[in-house]
């Protein structure tokens, strides 16, 4: 297939982190799937950017990617560069050198939040260790009776009741929720310029979910920590992040700030990811789902990706994939809106 | 109608802090005086605060946790923790999608044979496996190339359509979903919606159904109830909670759900719970003397719905 450079790399010089190009495949017995196609995203120094989209779209694989966190075999990156404050190509550093700046400048709060927490250990011992860490990185003394005031303080930011009882259990004590607070905890106390979330509201409430946003909002002000907010609800995204990234089958299909995507969505899917929430009660209709199956990465269209669930298509789109283009509003990967490159 | 389920004062209190003889800790009352029950062809919601004891009383339903003490009636049956076969009885006839789906799988088996382990448990016939693992993938929005997958294979959300599909592919009476949608997508999660009613017209089925997300649980719910803190709150048929809130922890709830989307101030305020009087006393904004005294019991305010709430004690609507 081919892989035109599709969204022109904006050198912005303030860029924290800058993806270009990035193609990643799925190595296995069965044969190698393209799960990330030519995908280029940048996030601003304190800048909020949310990637949304698609269930199995490659937001995981993005984020993962990112901390060097991806496992090669089976992943392999195929092409693209990452590059963090304007000199390192992440993709070029070796274990050791990452595993230093995932420490200090980077950290993520992963999907399964199972997996940040070791189960044999107690959470309190989790955290302080992770705040130790961090305290030994920036050469200040560590306090363990104050160190466990700060764990305790911002557990109740993120409203843990009792944190103190929380403290003192093993992961598997936790419930859903409490779970993905701790880890959300775990990564701020890392204290990173960066701080990448995958899905960081699944299984939580509405009022932490507020709760925790205005934390992040908080951190992010404050302390201008940048932040990618990876997540399948895109009015959440609307409402912390600056700017957004829609994707589909390993592409992405539309870019703009963030109020615009929500409110004005341009690209067909992006208009079908508000369109489908729930409304009504019991006795509403079935609800509107696009026709067809969800993509097969192994069997993609040739066209675009989207086309044979696109209310809008015409012979054109099925024929040839569009490219990321500027439009009036951020970018957008689809043939309706080509006109607006001239213009 | 029938009840296919009842609960009747339902108690789980786990033991934290281990070995230490000194200070030990109060029990966590994860669930605490719990009654509900689900007629059979009913989706019941069940939503409430993070940590409130939705999936404990869901595991206690499939056997995974023994009460501490109350009464739990299904289909008839008067349910002994204590009896293997009673065990084995609810593991029949209820299932469960977990809201955790990664550590449901085994990581070890294709997405085929996961499946493919809900037909032997329930002896379907070897002849008919394929058919029906077929039928199922597309009705949660699983892509049919998924099935040659190990768990460790798939995105998040796809784990949890195969969680999904293992549950429905042989229904049974009642099912337990624990969050099923959380981290699908708009349009999947609208598919795996559709499907999920489509088979409780079809074939009868009761849900319990747990989310955090309103708009869901009132899309998908006959009646629900409210849980704060190992109490129930609130409950009652959702058309009339969810217009006519009385507590003020469902209030807020509903507020919410009004709210989202719109670029928010958040409102913050403490959500600790109170362990004298009224579980909410600390965070309600309508504290009475009497609410210091004990938490209230269940008033009802209209047609099977009641409320936990001194506000609501002589059917008088809290505002
Ligand atoms: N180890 C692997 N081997 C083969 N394919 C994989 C592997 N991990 C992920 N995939 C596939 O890559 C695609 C992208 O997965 P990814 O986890 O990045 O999606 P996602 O956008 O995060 O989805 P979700 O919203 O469901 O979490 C999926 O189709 C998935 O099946
Ligand atoms: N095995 C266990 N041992 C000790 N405490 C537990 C155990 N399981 C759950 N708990 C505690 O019981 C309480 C209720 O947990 P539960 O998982 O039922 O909450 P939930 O309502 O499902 O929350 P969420 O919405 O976050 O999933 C929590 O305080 C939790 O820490
Ligand atoms: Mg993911
Ligand atoms: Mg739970």
């Amino acid at each position: 297939m081919s892989s035109n450079p599709t969204i022109l790399a904006k050198q912005e010089t303030s860029s924290l982190l800058q993806v270009e190009h990035l193609t990643v495949d799925y190595v296995s017995i069965d044969g190698s799937v393209r799960v990330l196609e030519d995908v280029s995203i940048s996030v601003g120094r304190g800048e909020v950017v949310g990637i949304v989209g698609e269930s199995g779209s490659g937001k995981t694989t993005l984020g993962l990617s990112i901390l060097g966190l991806l496992d090669t075999p089976p992943a392999k990156v195929r092409s693209g560069v990452i590059v963090l404050g304007g000199e390192t190509d992440l993709l070029r550093l070796d274990e050791h050198q990452l595993e230093k700046l995932r420490g200090g400048y980077l950290s993520i709060v992963l999907q399964e939040s199972v997996e940040a927490l070791n189960p044999v250990y107690k959470v309190g011992f989790q955290l302080l260790e992770a705040l130790e860490a961090a305290s030994k990185r920036e050469g200040k003394r560590f306090n363990r009776e104050s160190a466990k005031q700060e764990v305790i303080r911002l557990l109740e930011e993120l409203c843990v009741s009792q944190p103190n009882l929380v403290l003192d259990k093993y992961p598997h004590e936790l419930s859903g929720g409490m779970r993905k607070r701790v880890a959300i905890a775990m990564a701020i106390l890392q204290r990173p310029k960066l701080l990448i979330l995958d899905e960081p509201t699944t299984g939580l409430d509405a009022y932490v979910q507020s709760r925790l946003l205005g934390l992040l909002r908080q951190l992010n002000r404050e302390y201008g920590v940048a932040m990618l907010i990876i997540t399948h609800d895109l009015p959440l995204a609307a409402t912390i992040c600056d700017r957004i990234y829609v994707m589909y089958a390993g592409r992405i299909l539309e870019e703009g700030d963030a109020k615009g995507v929500l409110n004005s969505p341009q690209h067909p899917y992006t208009r079908a990811l508000v369109s489908a929430i729930p409304q009504g009660f019991i006795d509403a209709p079935p609800l509107d789902v696009p026709p067809g199956d969800p993509p097969d990465l192994k069997r993609l269209p040739r066209g675009c990706k989207f086309a044979p669930r696109c209310p809008q298509k015409t012979s054109l789109c099925e024929a040839s994939e569009p490219l990321l283009l500027e439009s009036h509003r951020g970018s957008v990967r689809c043939w309706l809106y080509s006109d607006d490159k001239n213009t | 109608m029938t009840r296919i389920l009842e609960v009747e004062d339902l108690k789980v209190h786990f033991k934290v802090g281990g070995f230490s003889l000194l200070a030990k800790p109060p029990p966590v009352k994860a669930v605490d005086g719990v009654s509900f029950y689900i007629n059979e062809g009913e989706t019941l919601g069940l939503a409430g605060e993070t940590g409130s004891g939705k999936s404990t009383i869901a595991k206690v339903l499939v056997g995974l946790y023994k009460p501490t003490s109350g009464r739990i009636r299904f289909m008839g049956q008067e349910i002994e923790f204590d009896n293997r076969g009673h065990i084995t009885f609810l593991r029949r006839n209820i299932g469960i999608v977990f809201q955790d789906p990664v550590s449901s799988l085994n990581p070890r088996l294709r997405v085929r044979d996961i499946i493919r382990e809900a037909l032997v448990a329930a002896g379907v016939d070897r002849r008919e496996h394929d058919e029906k693992i077929a039928h199922i993938v597309p009705l949660v929005g699983l892509r049919p190339s998924s099935l040659d997958s190990y768990p460790r294979q798939l995105s998040g959300g796809e784990k949890q359509r195969v969680s999904l599909a293992r549950a429905l592919v042989v229904p049974k009476k009642l099912l337990i979903l624990d969050e099923p949608t959380s981290s699908l997508d708009v349009s999947v999660q609208a598919q795996v919606l559709n499907t999920l009613r489509k088979l409780k017209s079809e074939l009868g089925l009761s849900y319990l159904f747990i989310t955090h997300d309103l708009n869901v649980l009132k899309y998908m719910s006959n009646r629900m109830c409210v849980m704060f803190y190992g109490k129930l709150v609130e409950s009652g048929p959702t058309k009339s909670v969810i217009n006519h809130p009385k507590h003020p922890y469902t209030q807020e709830l509903v507020a919410n759900l009004l709210r989202k989307g719109e670029s928010s101030s958040v409102v913050i305020r403490e959500h600790q719970p109170s362990f004298e009087g009224c579980i909410y006393k600390r965070i309600c904004p309508y504290v009475m003397s009497e609410c210091s005294q004990t938490h209230p019991p269940l008033y009802q305010v209209a047609e099977e719905h009641s409320v936990a709430c001194y506000l609501s004690k002589a059917g008088v609507p809290a505002h």
